[in-house]
C-alpha cells in the first residue's frame, strides 16, 4: 500500500474535529453549512477539515448550485484496515512457511 | 495445518497464535534460531546471535516510507522451549515470543507477538 495514502488517512483522523465531522457524515450527505451548525467550529475551519478529509480520500463532494455537499467514501478507510490486517496476517503466513521448511529439513 | 488465533477479543495490545507442528521441538528450535533457516521462512537476519541482550536486525522488503528494517534484541533464551526478542519497527516497539511445548506424538509450537 502506498505510504503517502496511509499517512494522509492517519493525519486526517489524528484531529478530533475531523473525526467528529467524518462520523457526522456517516449519517448522510451534508453541506458545509449543515456541518457548521452541528459543531462549534467556524465555516472556514469546517471547509479546511473537509479539504483534509477529501485529500485523504475519506470524503467526496458534489456541487449543487452554490452549495457543496459532502459525503463519506465508504472504502476510504481501507488503507487503515489493511494496515491493521497486515499485522494480523503476518504470523499465520510465516508460520505456514515455517511448516513447509520443516517438511524439507531432514532433522 | 491450522493456525488458531488466540488473541483475546477485548484487547488489542497483543496477538497470540497457537499452532501444531508435527516436528520435534529440537528441529523447530533450529528453524527459529539458525539464520540460514530463518531466512527461509521468516526474514533474513543480520547479526543474529543466540545470546540474551544481543541485537540483530531482520531485513524485510522496503515498503513505501519504511526501510524494511526490524530492530531486534534477544530478551530470553531457553533452548528448545522459549525464545523471546524485541521487535521494533520505527517507533513501534513490540515483543515476539515463541513457546514450544511437546504433545504426545508431535511437537506443538506456540508463538505470540505483541507489545
Amino acid at each position: 500500500m502506498p505510504s503517502a495514502a496511509i499517512d494522509r488517512v492517519f493525519q486526517a483522523l489524528a484531529d478530533p474535529s475531523r473525526r467528529a465531522i467524518l462520523v457526522s457524515l456517516t449519517r448522510g450527505e451534508a453541506a458545509v453549512n449543515d456541518l457548521t451548525g452541528r459543531f462549534d467550529i467556524s465555516q472556514p475551519a469546517v471547509s479546511q477539515h473537509l479539504a483534509t478529509l477529501k485529500g485523504a480520500g475519506l470524503v467526496t463532494h458534489r456541487r449543487e448550485g452554490r452549495r457543496v455537499y459532502y459525503r463519506v467514501v465508504p472504502r476510504g478507510i481501507e488503507p487503515l484496515v489493511d494496515w491493521i490486517a497486515h499485522y494480523r496476517v503476518f504470523w499465520p503466513v510465516h508460520v505456514d512457511r515455517l511448516e513447509k521448511l520443516l517438511e524439507k529439513m531432514t532433522s | 495445518m491450522s493456525v488458531v488465533d488466540r488473541t483475546v477479543p477485548s484487547q488489542s495490545e497483543s496477538l497470540s497464535f497457537e499452532f501444531d507442528l508435527a516436528h520435534a521441538p529440537e528441529k523447530v528450535w533450529r528453524a527459529l534460531t539458525e539464520p540460514a533457516l530463518l531466512r527461509e521462512w521468516l526474514l533474513p537476519a543480520v547479526g543474529f546471535r543466540l545470546e540474551r541482550g544481543a541485537a540483530f536486525t531482520f531485513k524485510a522488503e522496503p515498503v513505501g516510507g519504511w526501510d524494511g528494517i526490524v530492530q531486534c534484541r534477544i530478551a530470553d533464551v531457553e533452548p528448545h522451549q522459549r525464545l523471546r526478542y524485541e521487535w521494533g519497527v520505527g517507533e513501534m516497539a513490540t515483543v515476539v515470543t515463541f513457546t514450544l511445548t511437546t504433545r504426545r506424538r508431535t511437537g506443538a509450537a506456540r508463538a505470540t507477538a505483541g507489545r
